[in-house]
């Protein structure tokens, strides 16, 4: 399938819509990555989704896209709540999958020393792996309340700080969330996972600030000098949101083969706008995104134990934001000169609202979101923010990491869990696996070029850069 | 199964699980049969890839019934993590040598 692309600018590109897209498709790319998206299936997935009834203003694309089901990773794409529809596939099976980070006033200097046992403390504590359980029991109780009340649940139970709420997206709840949507199947599968890192692509990784490009507003966000440790967590809502998604798309099908029959891939099986499938799919998708949440907070509640214990009140770690990269969200957005509800369905893709947006914590409102981009375990990741001309370009969002290039059997033939340790011991970066082989396929080089995706997504007017980390240690699955 | 552990037909047989599925093609049967393996997983913590006595039965609904096999996930060496199944480019073809299956997991 070809698709003829115009030229919006250096880093933005629009395929007109043609045949039955409904509207076009709007790609953020270089040159060099949009030769790369066009060598997988990524643009005909996107020009899929296009397809698809109620869709608003554009479909968008994001620099760091890749291939994926039915919906590419790294699409943003915008529904009418009346006549449009909510896809679990626009979400992604790891509901709420997404990104904090906590920034310390120690120094690299101060943390170097005393890194290796500080990674085998963060290893005991924060379990991690495959079939790797929670230290904090749930009573069934529990579990309801705390996906309903998201983060607030950790608050109450002494599992966070007052200002850590309001320092996620939504304030780590999203209000539509109703427990009794949540299946017992994903209830058993993530009862025991709370405060779990999971494997994979997941991390906990203790970073240095490295480069600084906005003074004043990383400043304004805690990071105050180069040298300076922080703490950046990777995970999701674990098998509880991997099983939601997976109840919502059986039960599209059962109750909707009509639907499904009719589309270009049944991972688009999607609830149509105002139908009780389509409440429920919010509600439990909600509840999951509350896990997420939760999840996130737990592991960090866990390592500020770590930290505080070996490094006493110097080791504070507090945290800057809790941004969510596989997530549908009801938003207010202007098409065709009005302002619109809208279904925002961002799968790979993170929220980067510009500044003056009330849904900012007030003490940073003038700055624009906090948006974090993790690299890869060999190469930075970076703090940006939200802009005003991303509001309009892409739904106000952009890209959510670096991207596969390489196929994890083709890491597996290519590189060991050893050699991809050794490597990056020699770059003084520590490195603590649940799994060799899990490590394998995390070695740096199957990733795209974050610094690619950040210069791009900043051409391209979707973000700004603030400052950029380095890693020195990292925990893994 | 070799994108949870490398080697799964090492994985001695020493956790048993009935095998009952019911779906209304083959395309839901064989998802319902991979996704079960990754509940079982998350739920009981135990890996089970081996499949004994099948017995399949032409729908629909269609039926496949036997006896799943395995060990405990503390006792797997384990490498990324499957976190669902998909429909995603799956195939499911007969041909004169059996069947091939196709199938793209989410990890």
């Amino acid at each position: 399938m070809r698709l003829e692309a115009e030229r919006l600018g250096p880093f933005a590109w629009r395929f007109p819509a043609t045949g039955d897209m409904r509207v076009p498709l709007v790609v953020f790319a270089s040159r060099q990555l949009l030769d790369s998206l066009s060598r997988d299936r990524s643009l005909e997935q996107a020009r899929n989704v296009t397809t698809l009834p109620g869709i608003r203003r554009h479909a968008a694309l994001m620099p760091d896209a890749h291939q994926g089901y039915g919906f590419p990773v790294g699409l943003v794409a915008a529904f009418d709540p009346r006549e449009g529809c909510i896809t679990p596939g626009g979400i992604g099976y790891d509901i709420n999958c997404g990104v904090r980070l906590a920034i310390s006033a120690l120094r690299h200097e101060e943390v170097e020393p005393e890194l290796r046992d500080l990674l085998e403390d963060l290893f005991r504590n924060v379990h991690c792996g495959l079939g790797s359980h929670s230290s904090i029991r749930l009573s069934p109780a529990d579990l309801d309340t705390l996906l309903e009340r998201g983060v607030r649940w950790c608050l109450e139970r002494g599992y966070a700080e007052p200002s850590d709420a309001d320092r996620c997206e939504e304030r780590g709840c999203m209000g539509a969330a109703r427990a009794e949507t949540v299946s017992r199947e994903a209830r058993e599968r993530g009862v025991g996972q709370l405060g779990t890192l999971g494997a994979g692509n997941h991390f906990v990784e203790i970073q240095r600030v490295d480069e600084i490009v906005d003074a004043s507003a990383a400043a304004a966000l805690g990071l105050h000098e180069p040298g300076q440790v922080a703490l950046m967590i990777h995970s999701g809502s674990r098998g509880l949101g991997h099983q939601v998604c997976t109840d919502f798309l059986r039960r599209i099908e059962k109750q909707r083969p009509d639907l499904v029959a009719r589309l270009p891939d049944r991972e688009l099986a999607y609830a149509p706008a105002g139908s009780e499938l389509a409440d429920d799919y919010l509600a439990a998708m909600s509840a999951a995104a509350n896990f997420g949440w939760c999840n996130r907070q737990l592991i960090l509640h866990l390592a500020r134990s770590v930290f505080e214990r070996r490094f006493g009140a110097a080791g504070k770690l507090e945290l800057v934001y809790d941004v969510a990269h596989n997530i549908c969200k009801v938003e207010e957005h202007e098409v065709d000169g009005r302002s619109h509800r809208l279904y925002v369905h961002r799968k790979g893709a993170t929220r980067a609202f510009p500044p003056g947006s009330a849904a900012i914590p007030a003490a940073w409102r003038e700055l624009g979101q906090p948006v974090l981009l993790p690299g890869s375990m060999g190469t930075g990741s970076w703090l940006l923010l939200g802009t005003a001309a991303g509001l309009q370009r892409s739904f106000g969002s952009t890209a959510h990491g670096a991207g596969r290039v390489m196929s994890r059997h083709a890491a597996l033939r290519r590189f060991t869990g050893q050699e991809v340790r050794e490597a990056l011991e020699r770059r003084r970066i520590l490195v603590r696996s649940a799994s060799w082989k899990g490590l394998a396929e995390e070695a740096p080089e199957v990733y795209k070029d974050v610094e690619e995706v950040v210069r791009v997504a900043e051409g391209a007017g979707i973000a700004r850069r603030v400052a950029r980390l380095l890693p020195i240690g990292v925990l893994k699955g | 199964m070799g994108l949870v552990t490398p080697e799964p037909e090492r994985i001695p047989p020493r956790v048993e699980r009935p095998l009952r599925l019911e779906a209304h093609d083959l395309e839901e049967l064989l998802f319902d049969f991979l996704h079960e393996i990754l509940s079982c997983m998350d739920r009981d913590d135990v890996l089970l890839p081996h499949a004994e006595s099948l017995r399949l039965r032409g729908g629909p609904p269609w039926t496949l019934e036997g006896l799943r096999r395995g060990d405990r996930l503390a006792n797997v060496e384990s490498t990324g993590a499957v976190k669902a199944v998909t429909y995603s480019d799956m195939r499911i073809v007969r041909e004169p040598e059996g069947w091939r299956i196709e199938v793209v997991v989410d990890v």
